[in-house]
């Protein structure tokens, strides 16, 4: 070959004579030519090289294939040889020249790319290119980098024979998928980006694996993560040595048994489905480290393999030696397992540097560990029994010995599950969840696989068959207990220790769990209410009070509607009260009117307005659990300053639209008043006194509408009904209407499930009078008792004054003191 | 990201930078293209600059700088840009200036074309009113202009730069990753030990440019003979300002003249004074690019006015030896016969000489998008 200077695009950058000889037909090769020379392969049919690469440097010898642009056939070589010829991309291409080789065609062509002064790879001003196209037009036309010394070890270049020419990498999709949009332009676009990216080293995507287009490396072996760092933290932790590291792995699992080959090494934990065998057994080998990727061109012996590590420095022969002899000693192979070897290549980005990256690569050899010990001259048969030497003898010849690289995973880390899913670390927050149900299954499961806390699931159900067809779990689980199903899944989104577990138990009758359960509440960061029990919620608000944020995300009966009570950080707006505003909204917010509807339009009533009626799809459940992880994931991510929120999302099953209400969430008011707890809202109080406002200066009043908890104690003072249009008031007095009064407190309980009921009334006083009962108000109150006491429930006068609002609960005070009295709310005078 | 943008304009200057923050600054304005010609290969300036300015919608140039007031710097001027002091130049879609840029003979002196007459006008309109306005010289210079118009030096000091400073606003306290440095017009002490004023020499600036911690250095000059640059060299070293001498790129002066260079063409190769070798062989960056804003470098000497191909050979072979630089020419960049404006990018990786394929934008349109599962 003539010399190199000549081929130097820096110093010449076109118009070298085309009259030297045949060779000038592209720029020279380097290594590739005298391989060619000296050992011309059956190129076209070569199916284990990169066959676009051979056939092109078998071309160099002569000119005899060249043809001109109207003599190629091959659609796609005609078209990007005659856009290239027309000029539209001059000056930055320029077509050199068009081949025919047996079926294939190439074009020639020097492009000129973008450089930046300083430059992390080094491409040239200007690059010559070879593109192969094939016959068949199912296969990418491949592009080669055709200068000499254009640089081996860039990233995102296919997998090829040798080292040059080397095959540019450009998409990362497979063809089949952008064939239909390929066009000349677009496609020397991407060439010249591919080339100006890897001139910034901003090329992304560094660390996936070599593509292997043209190899079709089939086989396939899933490695550990927790392997690879161990590897990269094995002592000595000396990077520049090759070291065999004492790992085990405790089986492979090979699927299936044939062709092509799959394997996944194990370390410790046993696979979920099939067996794993001891027919295999994998040897872990760190490289030292360096800075660009372990081999460059593929190998297709043992002997190649150790020949292309020995050449970076790395000594394997030896580390393989001593390695082998340890296992044989320890019995941790056996003589007939095939050998695969796992190389761990730790990845700077520059000399000096820390290791960034690390590379794995694996190589499934055809011996077994009887047969590598004796090639390395460390294993022997004594008397039936192998054993190490102890004076290892010479190493035999391995380049008979043919290898296949396999394409090499890695197993996920937490880390990695959260980057895949946008966040930008793994979410380490304690998670309490209540119920591993039809939404709490696939919540669970979804949060899990983005990483997004580390989850504790109570529930004491299991899995039973009416729950398979909306649940994540399948009819082989049945009969186990949900939350142990919810925990393991949630285990297996990574390769990692496990971070969730399960309470078998009723949160509300822990039992003997008792225990336990008060554990993972004090420790908890956030308690996810995903029960669908009204009681369990309360419970939660009212009675375990844990100290910890609480949040309850439940469908409607219909499945049309999810819902989210999140408290705030600090807990003033509790789960229950939450509850209470969320029925004001159903009430009064037109979307939210059928959030208790039935399917066929039923109304459904009772305490249980939780449960998803039986006839909901798994695709709705599948979009409201989406919604709910995002949320939550929300939660975990905010800060200090979470407030408390209230939201409904409805899906229009037809249109797929959903649509997000907020409801405002207002402060708790609360106070008590003899054996009762009186509970109501900011949001009450202010359109009560709005409405007084508006009447000034005579009185108003109305209806008051809430709920009642015997078992606490409590009455929610929550929601009022205008007064009816029959209504009468004065100055000194209101009389409350009834007209139409009765429909309306039927659509309130239609709308609530029955969680509202009548409670009471109310109603205020003018400016400079007290919010003691007049005389009318005693009489009044007596009649609220006689209506109420027949239902068995206290009567309930509120008086809203001056001073405030005056409830009066069951008796009135003897002496001329108030019960109690809620705060004027801000912006009302008193 | 800065960029710096050099327009083909034959034998004339006009260049923009284009700060990250969204600064725009304009070196001199040429419109020198015979409008409706078809041969014509120079630019259409008024359209490019306009054209870019509607993108960014901007209404103007934040910096609009006049090197000196020769014609092939403000040809087409008074037609272009919003001056305050004459109505008959305002309005339409005129073009804006925040600030205006001059040297203090651009004030003084006399003798102009009309181009040059409405820029002087409205430089000293800019300065009695003592806004949107820098002059660079040595303050003193004015003193005798300012009396004439009933002003003191102490009224006008804050809107005069001398040699040796930074501009104040655009220095690297301003946080806009960019800092200028002043090397022209300046004065220089006689053997009599007196200042002589420079006045003639045009603005000369050492631009920093820095991203992410990474300086990229230009020096860009206008028509500066090469007794003044050495007399430039001689003075920032003896201020120990060495670093305001480093170059990644050199807009050269004088549509690389030999008089840039030497009092001497040469026969082959123009041998630079001592001093001006220092800068160009010592003080330049790997991968360093030198501009002339010029019509195509001649291969004979034919032609007495420049290019000059003694010159040209002179930095070609001091890039190719010394950096692995480029020595490029507006009007044969891309190619000789359809030159496009030379655009640098600025970034961490320094500058970037930009080659866009003209069929299409190269990037999302080249790849599938990516299928999430």
């Amino acid at each position: 070959m003539t010399s190199q200077r000549d081929s130097d695009p820096r110093l010449s950058p076109s118009n070298e004579s085309s009259s030297e000889t045949g060779v000038r037909g592209g720029p020279t090769v380097q290594g590739g030519n005298a391989q060619t020379q000296d050992s011309p392969r059956e190129s076209s049919t070569d199916l284990t090289g990169t066959p676009s690469a051979a056939v092109w440097a078998g071309t160099l010898l002569s000119s005899i294939d060249e043809c001109e642009v109207f003599q190629l056939t091959l659609p796609r070589a005609r078209w990007l040889a005659e856009f290239i010829a027309s000029g539209a991309l001059a000056p930055w291409v320029t077509l050199d020249r068009c081949r025919r080789v047996m079926d294939r065609e190439v074009v020639e062509f020097r492009i000129r790319v973008e450089l930046p002064q300083r430059r992390a790879y080094d491409i040239f001003d200007e690059e010559p290119i070879v593109v192969v196209i094939q016959a068949d037009a199912s296969v990418m036309p491949e592009v080669l980098a055709v200068r000499s010394d254009f640089p081996a070890d860039v990233p995102h270049r296919n997998l090829s024979e040798d080292v040059r020419p080397v095959s540019l990498c450009l998409y990362d999709v497979r063809f089949r998928d952008i064939a239909a949009s390929w066009t000349p332009s677009r496609f020397i676009a991407r060439i010249q980006e591919w080339l100006q990216l890897t001139a910034r080293g901003e090329l992304h995507g560094a660390d996936q694996p070599l593509e292997p287009l043209f190899l079709g490396m089939p086989e396939m072996v899933i490695v550990p993560h927790a392997l690879i760092e161990q590897a990269l933290q094995a002592k000595p932790v000396d990077l520049t040595q090759t070291l065999c590291i004492d790992l085990r792995v405790t089986g492979v699992r090979i699927d299936p048994p044939n062709e092509p080959f799959r394997v996944r090494l194990y370390q410790g934990a046993e696979p979920m489905f099939g067996s794993t065998s001891r027919s295999h057994v994998a040897i872990v080998i760190r490289l030292r480290a360096r800075t660009h990727g372990a081999i460059r061109s593929t190998p297709r012996s043992l002997e190649e393999v150790i020949q292309a590590l020995e050449s970076e420095g790395d000594t394997p022969v030896q580390a393989l030696r001593a390695r082998v002899s340890t296992m044989c000693r320890e019995q941790s192979a056996s003589g007939e397992a095939h050998v695969i070897l796992v190389l761990v290549v730790p990845v700077r980005r520059e000399d000096g540097q820390p290791v960034t990256n690390v590379q794995t690569l694996t190589i499934l050899t055809t011996l077994t560990f009887e047969e590598i010990g004796r090639r390395l001259g460390v294993l022997e048969r004594f008397g039936g029994v192998l054993v190490p030497l102890l004076t290892p003898s010479e190493v035999q010849p391995l380049n008979n010995v043919p290898i296949f690289l396999a394409q090499t995973y890695r197993t996920l880390t937490r880390e990695d599950l959260a980057q895949q899913q946008g966040l930008s670390e793994a979410l380490e927050h304690r998670v309490v969840c209540i119920g591993a149900g039809a939404l709490g299954s696939q919540v669970i499961r979804n949060a899990a696989r983005s990483a997004a806390g580390r989850w504790t699931i109570v529930d004491d159900d299991a899995l039973l068959p009416h729950n398979i067809s909306r649940h994540v779990e399948l009819d082989g689980d049945l009969g186990v207990h949900k939350a142990l199903l919810a925990a393991a899944g949630a285990n297996c989104t990574a390769d990692s220790e496990p971070v969730h577990d399960a309470i078998i138990a009723d949160i509300l009758t822990p039992g003997p769990k008792a225990e336990t359960v008060a554990n993972a509440l004090a420790g908890a960061d956030l308690l996810v209410d995903m029960s669908a029990s009204v009681t369990v919620a309360r419970a939660l608000a009212r009675d375990t009070a844990p100290s910890v944020r609480c949040v309850s995300f439940f469908l409607s009966p219909t499945g049309q509607y999810l819902t989210m009570l999140a408290e705030d950080r600090e807990r003033t707006v509790s789960l229950d009260l939450l509850e209470m505003q969320l029925y004001r909204a159903a009430i009064e917010s037109e979307p939210l009117h059928a959030l208790y509807t039935e399917r066929g339009g039923r109304i459904r009533y009772g305490q249980s307005c939780r449960d998803i009626s039986a006839t909901v799809p798994q695709s709705v459940i599948a979009v409201h659990a989406g919604i709910a992880t995002m949320q939550l994931t929300h939660l975990l991510q905010e800060g200090s300053g979470g407030g408390a929120r209230l939201q409904v999302w409805r899906l229009d099953e037809q249109t797929g639209e959903v649509s997000c209400t907020p409801i405002p969430a207002y402060a708790a008011q609360i106070q008590r008043v003899g054996a009762w707890l009186i509970v109501t809202d900011e949001g009450l109080l202010t359109r009560l006194y709005e409405e007084r406002e508006a009447k000034l200066p005579c009185e108003t009043g109305g209806i008051l509408l809430g709920h009642y908890d015997f078992v606490r104690r409590i009455v929610y003072i929550v929601a009022t009904l205008p007064p009816p249009a029959d209504s009468r008031g004065g100055p000194d007095r209101f009389t409350r209407g009834y007209r139409g009064l009765t429909r309306a407190v039927a659509a309130v309980q239609a709308r609530t499930a029955g969680q509202f009921t009548y409670i009471g009334e109310w109603h205020s006083h003018p400016r400079g009078c007290s919010c003691l009962p007049s005389t009318p108000d005693e009489n009044l109150f007596s009649w609220i008792r006689t209506t109420l006491l027949a239902d068995c429930l206290p009567p309930l006068m509120l008086i809203v004054g001056d001073e405030g609002a005056v409830p009066y609960l069951e008796t009135l005070p003897a002496d001329s003191a108030y019960p109690a009295v809620f705060p004027v709310p801000t912006g009302f005078s008193s | 990201m800065h960029k710096i943008t050099i327009f083909p304009l034959g034998n004339a200057d006009t260049y923009r930078i284009d700060l990250a923050g969204g600064q725009k600054l304009l070196f001199d304005y040429a419109h020198v293209r015979e409008v409706n010609s078809s041969t014509d290969l120079r630019c259409d300036l008024p359209h490019e600059l306009r054209v870019d300015l509607d993108e960014a919608e901007r209404a103007g140039f934040d910096v609009v700088a006049f090197t000196h007031l020769d014609n092939d710097h403000v040809r087409g001027a008074s037609e272009f840009f919003h001056v305050l002091h004459a109505a008959k130049y305002q309005g339409g879609d005129r073009i804006g200036i925040r600030e205006l840029w001059v040297p203090a003979f651009a004030i003084t002196d006399g003798d102009l074309s009309e181009d040059g007459r409405v820029i002087r006008a409205e430089a000293r309109h800019r300065l009695r009113n003592k806004t949107g306005i820098r002059i660079f010289s040595r303050p003193e210079a004015l003193v005798s202009w300012l009396e004439s118009e009933k002003m003191t030096l102490d009224d006008v000091r804050h809107l005069i730069t001398d040699a040796g400073e930074t501009v104040p606003g655009w220095s690297a306290a301003d946080g806009k990753g960019v800092e200028f440095f002043v090397h022209s017009p300046f004065s220089s002490r006689q053997d009599d030990g007196t200042l002589a004023d420079r006045n003639a020499c045009s603005l000369v600036f050492h631009v920093t440019f820095t991203v992410d911690e990474v300086n990229t250095t230009a020096l860009l000059m206008a028509d500066t003979p090469w007794d003044a640059l050495s007399e430039i060299v001689r003075i920032t070293k003896a201020h120990g300002n060495e670093s305001r001498l480093a170059w990644d790129l050199v807009k050269l002066p004088h549509q690389c003249s030999y008089l840039s260079l030497a009092a001497e063409k040469g026969a082959e190769e123009t041998t630079p004074e001592a001093s001006i070798a220092w800068l160009y062989e010592t003080q330049g960056h790997e991968g360093a690019k030198i501009v002339s804003t010029s019509t195509p470098i001649p291969r004979n000497d034919d032609d007495t006015q420049p290019p000059h191909r003694q010159a040209a050979a002179y930095y070609r072979r001091v890039l190719r030896r010394t950096y692995d630089g480029e020595f490029l020419v507006t009007m044969t960049h891309p190619s000789e016969t359809a030159p496009k404006p030379m655009v640098f990018r600025i970034d961490n990786r320094k500058l970037t000489l930009e080659r866009r394929l003209a069929v299409m934008g190269v990037g999302a349109t080249s790849v599938a998008a990516p299928r999430a599962g």
